[in-house]
């Protein structure tokens, strides 16, 4: 319904009011004790006032207020009704009649209402103004706040709620999520000390009260509103404790409580109380808990409960502290992955068994599985730590480079909370630098440059981490003026990697600066150099089991995107059979295994083999091939194909069976056997048996190369 | 099940305005003009097997008044919020409001995003 619709529907109300009041107010003139008519009419004012106020009619409702505010008095027997007041209130309706509906020109309206209000102000006295009513000063009356200035603050909240909280169609966990929207819930804790025993446990009825610890840049009559409802009838406390936890960690401030303070933070002993009962701790050298109890100020679960919350913060900090070296980090991961390898080992030997026995032993070996599982997880999470400080050390790189550079560049950082394993993190930043050394050297133009092109003069770096379908990705974002393709494919062309007349994707043509000896920068800079860095970058990156992406526009930037595993240590395999040959490839590339028809084969000139799979071509691999080894079928159509894909481009591995899937542990290879592409390392079977681990990127890469 | 959104004014222009408001919940909107009209048509919308997400109640109306109708609809509701909307403001009206089973306070004239957020605390 729209704005008019709704002046529609209250001038139709008010015309209804004004005649319906009209006729009380004359019947009360004669019948002046009905109490019936009284309260109608005073219902009329209510109602013309609150409607008013709503279809956005000021006038009227500041002037509908009044004329309330005068009948309530008549209602509650303060005034009596007379011809002169009833004379007041016929002539405030003919002033309202004539501001809505029979305005003309010439009608003074501000006059005759003027006249009207002082009228009617005269048998107000000092009655409170209009602006009582009004909502911001009623939350203002509710508590005496104070505003405190800007900045972060600390408030300690404890709520209580009374028993029958629900009765009121009030949630207290609908009041802490309005809290957690003011700011952070540094920390919550829920007394469950009151809750009865089950059998006698009233579902209907809140027993829990919360303490939680607020950082919120909000000031404390924010706080105040959440609980506005609540406040007077529970027992509500909120308490400005920024000196405490501005200028001290969190973890050290849990560090140092006692007791005491548990039970003081709880509500379950008043601070005077607790005086005392240190006095008296200090003259009789009884445990507090034990005095607490005795003077029946808790109850012993009370207590148990606080020590238990002691003991926690116990913990945490032990586990805040610990240090270790981190190679006996990668020690633990590289036995981990001996077991591993040995419960494959025993699985092929529950193989072996008789049916029961076999369903025995791997009945256990599946929660051994599940537990190495977990374990190993627990290490990874131990070697993650988050690139945000990596990030961070390059803003003064940043500045420091544009700055002799005479460039204006800001540097933005998103996901810095994003975890890697330690190693990527240690080999990722020399990349990294470099990237965005050659994003203030040749993306982003000068300040003056940019003017020119409608941009804002400071340039924008952004790194942003996260993650995606197993892999970390880092972009490097630049709003700068792109990279030249048309120079890259004429430097392409010089140097032989393309020939000229040749049909080349953008994509590729970008992707030629990853190649060694690349530079399209006429003059090299100081800090460039000459382009040997994207082709080093590339070889980094992919040492960690990553790929690079570029994407560029011209004159609006380049973004370039770092695909990198969560984990370097350990996969997840399928392990496939070529003749005699056990291969592994990375479940993460594999999309599916198929079988074909003859007539799906084809070789088509310039791609060589290739099958149709669901109207698609995809280029065919021979494994035994591509490694020289020897292959029980050499017709597509009898063995089977896996197809895999990687940044986008598919692949048709042919093997001969399926083995099945595992946790594969790689070991990686010495670069004599490691320079082809194909492979990027290998791993120990169940049987001893060393597996090669596919490297579908790289066999993507050299299949295109060829 | 719907859910009902239960909107309970003696003046059409603030039914009108509130169900404006409350639109974009999303949830179908019935509008009562007194406590007792809302008691008649929340016992028709619970007899159809459907449920009373919130009322918005005003507190001075013919018939049936918002205080009662709170006390009464609490007989066959005991925990839907019910929030009233009224140009009251007086300490001891709210307190009544709440010994009869409110959930919140919302002084007229109200702006329409301040009462929806306030709605939308209450219906998840």
């Amino acid at each position: 319904m729209s704005e008019s619709g709704l002046v529609d529907i209250f001038l139709n109300e008010c015309s209804e009011i004004l005649t319906n009041l009209e006729s009380d107010l004359v019947t009360l003139e004669e019948r002046s004790d009905d109490e019936e008519i009284i309260n109608r009419i005073f219902r009329y004012f209510h109602t013309l006032k609150g409607s008013s106020g709503i279809a956005g009619y000021t006038v009227i409702y500041e002037f509908t207020h009044d004329l309330e505010t005068l009948f309530d008095k008549v209602r509650s027997g303060e005034l009596e009704i007379n011809k002169e007041i009833t004379d007041l209130l016929l002539d405030s309706l003919d002033y309202i009649k004539m501001e809505l509906f029979t305005q003309s020109e010439g009608d003074d309206l501000e006059g005759t209402r003027g006249k009207i209000t002082s009228k009617i102000k005269k048998y107000l006295g000092s009655e409170p103004g209009i602006k009582e009513a009004q909502g911001s000063d009623f939350l203002n009356s509710v508590g005496a706040f104070k505003s405190v200035g800007k900045g972060e603050r600390y408030y300690s909240i404890k709520a209580l709620f009374r028993e029958d909280i629900f009765n009121n169609g009030i949630d207290p966990l609908m009041i802490i999520e309005d809290l957690s929207s003011l700011g952070e819930i540094v920390s919550i804790s829920v007394d469950v000390t009151k809750i009865p025993d089950f059998d006698r446990l009233d579902p209907e009825k809140c027993f829990l009260s919360w303490s939680i610890l607020l950082r919120t840049e909000q000031d404390e009559s924010k706080i105040r509103d959440v609980f506005l409802f609540v406040y007077d009838d529970n027992d509500i406390d909120i308490e400005n404790v920024t000196e405490k936890y501005l200028h001290a960690d969190d973890s050290q401030y849990v560090s140092e409580k006692k007791l005491g303070e548990i039970l003081l933070e709880k509500g379950i002993l008043t601070e005077n109380q607790l005086e005392e009962l240190v006095e008296l701790q200090k003259e009789k050298k009884f445990r507090l808990g034990d005095i607490v109890v005795e003077k029946g100020l808790a109850s012993q679960k009370q207590i148990d409960e606080a020590l238990f919350e002691q003991e926690k913060i116990k913990k945490k900090i032990e586990i805040n502290t610990v240090r270790v070296d981190s190679s006996k980090l990668d020690n633990l991961m590289n036995l981990l992955g001996e077991i591993v390898i040995g419960q494959a080992a025993l699985h092929r030997i529950a193989d072996e068994l008789d049916e029961e026995r076999s369903f025995r032993l791997k009945n256990s070996l599946y929660s051994l599985d599940r537990i190495t599982r977990e374990f190993q997880e627990q290490i990874m999470s131990i070697r993650m730590v988050p690139i945000g400080p990596t990030f961070e050390q390059f803003r003064r790189f940043v500045r420091d480079v544009s700055q002799s550079m005479g460039k204006e560049i800001k540097l933005r950082i998103e996901g810095g909370e994003t975890e890697l394993d330690k190693t990527v993190i240690e080999k990722i930043g020399d990349p990294l630098k470099h990237m965005i050394r050659n994003a203030i050297d040749h993306g982003i133009e000068t300040s003056d440059e940019r003017k020119r092109r409608g941009k804002p003069s400071h340039g924008i770096i952004t790194l942003k981490a996260y993650h995606q379908e197993g892999n970390v990705y880092i972009d490097i974002i630049d709003d700068g003026r792109g990279l030249d393709v048309e120079k890259i494919k004429k430097k392409a062309i010089d140097l032989g990697l393309i020939s000229s007349d040749e049909e080349v994707s953008k994509e590729r043509i970008v992707s030629f600066i990853f190649h060694p000896g690349f530079s399209t920068a006429e003059k090299a800079t100081e800090l460039s150099g000459r382009g040997v860095g994207m082709d080093v970058v590339k070889t980094n990156i992919e040492q960690l089991r990553g790929s690079v992406d570029i994407k560029t526009k011209e004159g609006e930037g380049t973004l370039i995107r770092i695909k990198l595993p969560l984990t370097l240590a350990i996969i997840e395999g399928m392990l496939v059979r070529v003749g005699t040959s056990i291969l592994i490839i990375p479940l993460l590339s594999v999309i599916e295994t198929i079988q074909i028809k003859k007539e799906d084969y084809k070789t088509v000139e310039g791609k060589g083999e290739v099958i149709l799979v669901r109207g698609e071509y995809i280029s065919l691999i021979r494994l035994y091939e591509l490694f020289g080894i020897n292959s029980n079928n050499v017709n597509p159509w009898d063995g089977l194909i896996v197809i895999v894909e990687s940044d986008g481009e598919k692949l048709g591995i042919m093997i001969d069976d399926l083995i099945g899937q595992q946790q594969i542990v790689i070991k990686s290879l010495d670069h004599y056997i490691s320079e082809s592409r194909a492979i990027s390392g290998a791993t120990i079977l169940g049987d001893g048996r060393v597996a090669l681990i596919l490297d579908i990127h790289g066999m993507i890469e050299e299949i295109k190369g060829n | 099940m719907n859910r009902y959104i239960v909107v309970i004014d003696d003046s059409p222009t603030i039914r009108v305005s509130v169900e404006m408001a409350l639109k974009q919940m999303g949830l179908p909107i019935v509008q009562a003009e007194n406590g007792q009209d809302a008691l008649d048509k929340i016992s028709k919308i619970k007899g159809d097997g459907d449920d009373v997400a919130i009322c918005i109640s005003d507190i001075n109306m013919p018939v049936m008044n918002g205080l009662e109708f709170i006390a009464e609809f609490r007989k066959v509701d005991k925990f839907a919020p019910v929030v009233v909307l009224t140009t009251e403001a007086e300490k001891d009206m709210i307190q009544k409001g709440k010994e009869a089973g409110a959930s919140g306070w919302i002084i007229k004239p109200f702006q329409a995003e301040d009462l929806l957020n306030v709605v939308k605390r209450f219906v998840k």
